[in-house]
């Protein structure tokens, strides 16, 4: 059922995320006329559907911010940074109040007079209840032209109100012309056909006038003289130019084309999210059916049955592509939250930090986006607050004072790369081969890598924070932002030079819900092996298994190659076969070899959860449903790869316990 | 009220709301009016509300009478279609009608 509420809410968090990106730009120096127009228009916008919904309190919350501004835009008042931060402020406590519904919220009437004090403070005004109309006492004569749109009566425009609304500011004749006005075989009823001009006498300044027509400008044109300074009436196509009153109110023939018109809304339509689930749900159910009929069409020699079955089958997977494509986002809508956090968190931890994007048209499932928005977060407070160093302390060290953080989003054909990299300090690897030898996770005589030495901040419960600040928190490290890049079926890699930076890459894939595998036999069991982490397939003749270092391992182009006996971890029993292959995957840089049966090959997966039952299963990830029927576990590489880390006394462990 | 047309001896008594609703109903049944009888007469002391779009459809009606050199007679504009003809800024002699006359 339709709910005009639910509509004005949507569109009011458009509004704010608007807002929020306009007040941005203005505390990053941007002072542009624009700019103002744009954030005065979005909070007066909120304040009258605010009032016509029923949302009292923000109306009136928001009536102040708007005078504010109108401050701004007549000249009176400067777009400094210290407004865009009031700004901010303001869209978050209106925020607050929306969601309070539309009774208000009563805790939130402290703050918002608190704001609206701070506003009156900043405008060098003070808080009235009533609208205040600007501090002018001169007269002009105005001459307005009013041409609207015309579609505009059949969108519930009506000039009647908008005169009525003129006339409030001051005595006006209105004048309408009918010339363009056909005749009653050529008429389209529901167009406008009609355009006027008004003289308005007043003293309520050009922005009063503009603000009438608001909400009809976008497609209407409107003109609006000052012909006269003069009390009397003046006559129609006069258009002497005689002294403004401000000098700071342009002439409005210079404002006659109006603000560059915005890029025309591409057509889109909103989807609750669940529905496209469903969606993607039918089509992952339709490909594994289809599978099954191609499969049982082929026992049958038919032309007949085979056609259509093939052209079902192309047919689908147009449509899965399709499907998935709609789930898909620009990573730009969450690069532009992180925006508003890096200036909160420069602020409070007094670190002066840049962050700079590239890569916002990459897209991504819906999904995988709405996850990947906290590790982010996770890095990013990281970044500013263990990484940048302090801006006198980077000047003192010849670097520029402002720390620079990158986030960067990128194709690579099977995945996505999103970087995320900063100019600090670097890690510091001695101090982590340290703290890691305090907690027991190495030992001390470890000779690690540089890179091995940086994955030891990945271990569950390190962390070298000196102090748990407020932003990093307790123990929300390294291992958590692992933990949830490995959910998502991605990788993650740190590199890092000391005193020039560090940069943290995150590989994912495209989709969650149907990736490419490989499919593979042991005994009649059959297992999917993602294809993107398939590097390569060997044979295993029984007679080369070796054991080193008390792991299996085979000799692969003289580099030794761990690998997992799946049989022997399953407890499949059975007959091996002479030859065994062995599948070789690689997770970030480490490979593991993968014994089984048979390769049989390429097929396209779609995956099914587990269930509650076996969510903590430690390498399988998820099954599918093949075409005869049964059931195929997806193998989950990360937990392979760990696997294949423990030593052979573990492996007879099949199930990791909860965490 | 609904829009409604009463033929009363060849006198079209409009009633109701004269707006961008019944704009379209009251287009067809004047142009077919006019076609059958080659004249136009209207009572509009029953128009209850009268918007931008109904005072625009009787001025096409007007014009396309004058173009059969024909007259349209209005009688008796109601206080909803004077209202409306001076918020908006249309003279009420635009469609032949004098003030509150017959």
């Amino acid at each position: 059922m339709y709910n005009p509420i639910e509509t004005f809410l949507q569109e009011a968090e458009d509004l704010l995320i608007e807002i929020e990106s306009a007040a941005l730009e203005m505390s990053n120096g941007d002072t542009s006329p624009e700019r103002t127009n744009r954030l005065f228009r979005a909070f007066h916008t909120i304040k009258g559907s605010g009032a016509m919904f029923g949302f009292d309190q923000v109306a009136d919350f928001t009536h102040h911010v708007e005078s504010t501004l109108d401050a701004v835009r007549s000249g009176s008042l400067a777009p400094t940074a210290q407004l865009a931060s009031l700004l901010l402020l303001a869209k978050d406590h209106i925020k607050l109040l929306l969601s309070a519904g539309q009774s208000g919220d009563p805790a939130g009437i402290e703050t918002g007079r608190k704001l609206i004090d701070d506003f009156h403070a900043l405008a060098g005004t003070v808080a009235t209840e009533t609208e205040t109309l600007p501090d002018m006492t001169e007269e002009v004569s105005w001459e307005i032209e009013f041409r609207p749109a015309p579609n505009l009566l059949s969108c519930g425009g009506n000039p009647a109100l908008l005169f009525r609304d003129l006339a409030k500011l001051g005595p006006c004749e209105v004048r309408a012309h009918l010339d363009d006005v056909p005749a009653l075989g050529d008429i389209q009823p529901d167009l406008c056909y009609l355009w006027w001009t008004i003289t308005l006498r007043t003293s309520a300044g050009e922005n009063a006038i503009r603000d009438v027509f608001i909400f009809v400008e976008d497609e209407s044109q409107i003109d609006i003289k000052a012909p006269a300074f003069v009390m009397a009436p003046v006559s129609t196509g006069e258009t002497a130019t005689a002294a403004v009153p401000r000098a700071n109110t342009p002439l409005s023939s210079e404002q006659a084309s109006q603000a560059p018109k915005p890029t025309a809304k591409e057509a889109t339509v909103r989807v609750p999210a669940n529905r496209l689930d469903r969606l993607v749900g039918l089509v992952g159910e339709l490909v594994m059916n289809q599978s099954r009929l191609a499969q049982a069409a082929s026992k049958f020699d038919s032309a007949e049955l085979a056609l259509p079955v093939e052209e079902i089958e192309r047919l689908v997977a147009e449509l899965r592509d399709d499907v998935l494509s709609i789930r898909m986002m620009q990573i730009g809508t969450i690069f532009g939250r992180f925006r508003r956090l890096v200036h909160d968190l420069s602020q409070e931890l007094g670190k002066e930090v840049e962050l700079k994007t590239e890569g916002e048209e990459t897209e991504l499932d819906k999904s995988i986006l709405d996850q990947l928005a906290e590790p982010l977060v996770h890095l990013l407070r990281n970044s500013i607050d263990h990484g940048i160093e302090p801006a006198a302390q980077r000047v003192a060290q010849g670097k520029p004072r402002y720390g620079t953080i990158s986030l960067d989003a990128s194709h690579t054909g099977s995945g996505v790369v999103v970087t995320v990299e900063d100019d600090g300090r670097g890690l510091d690897g001695t101090a982590i081969q340290r703290k890691a030898v305090e907690k027991g996770l190495i030992p001390a005589d470890a000779n690690l890598s540089d890179k091995e030495v940086f994955n030891l901040i990945l271990l569950p419960g390190f962390s070298t924070a000196q102090a748990i600040t407020s932003v990093s928190g307790r123990g929300v490290g390294m291992d958590v932002v692992k933990k949830q890049i490995d959910a998502l079926r991605g990788s993650l890699v740190l590199a890092s030079e000391p005193g020039k930076g560090t940069r943290i890459s995150l590989t994912l894939p495209l989709t969650l819900a149907i990736i490419d595998g490989l499919l593979v036999e042991i005994g009649s069991d059959q297992f999917i092996i993602p294809m993107n982490a398939v590097m390569e397939n060997v044979e295993l003749p029984g007679a080369d298994r070796l054991r080193g270092n008390g792991r299996n391992v085979i000799a692969v182009r003289q580099e030794l190659v761990p690998y997992i006996d799946l049989r022997e971890v399953y407890q499949l029993g059975g007959e091996r076969p002479p030859i065994e292959k062995i599948v070789i995957v690689q997770q970030e840089e480490q490979r593991v070899g993968l014994v089984v049966d048979r390769v049989i090959g390429a097929h396209q997966t779609v995956i099914q959860a587990l269930g509650r039952f076996f969510r903590d299963i430690d390498i399988v990830s998820g099954s599918t449903v093949m075409g005869d029927g049964r059931v195929a576990l997806i193998l989950d590489i990360p937990g392979v790869v760990r696997r294949a880390n423990q030593s052979p006394d573990d492996s007879a462990t099949t199930y990791r316990s909860a965490a | 009220m609904q829009f409604q047309i009463r033929k009363e001896n060849r006198i079209l008594r409009c009633e109701g709301n004269l707006d961008i609703r019944s704009v379209e109903e009251l287009h067809t049944l004047l142009s077919e009016w006019f076609n059958r009888n080659g004249q136009l007469t209207l009572d509009l002391s029953a128009v209850e509300s009268c918007d931008t779009a109904g005072l625009q459809l009787l001025y096409s009606a007007r014009k396309q009478i004058a173009r059969a050199s024909k007259q349209m007679e209005v009688h008796a504009p109601s206080a909803a279609i004077e209202k409306a003809a001076l918020t908006l800024g249309i003279p009420l002699e635009a469609f032949g009608m004098g003030v509150s006359g017959v």
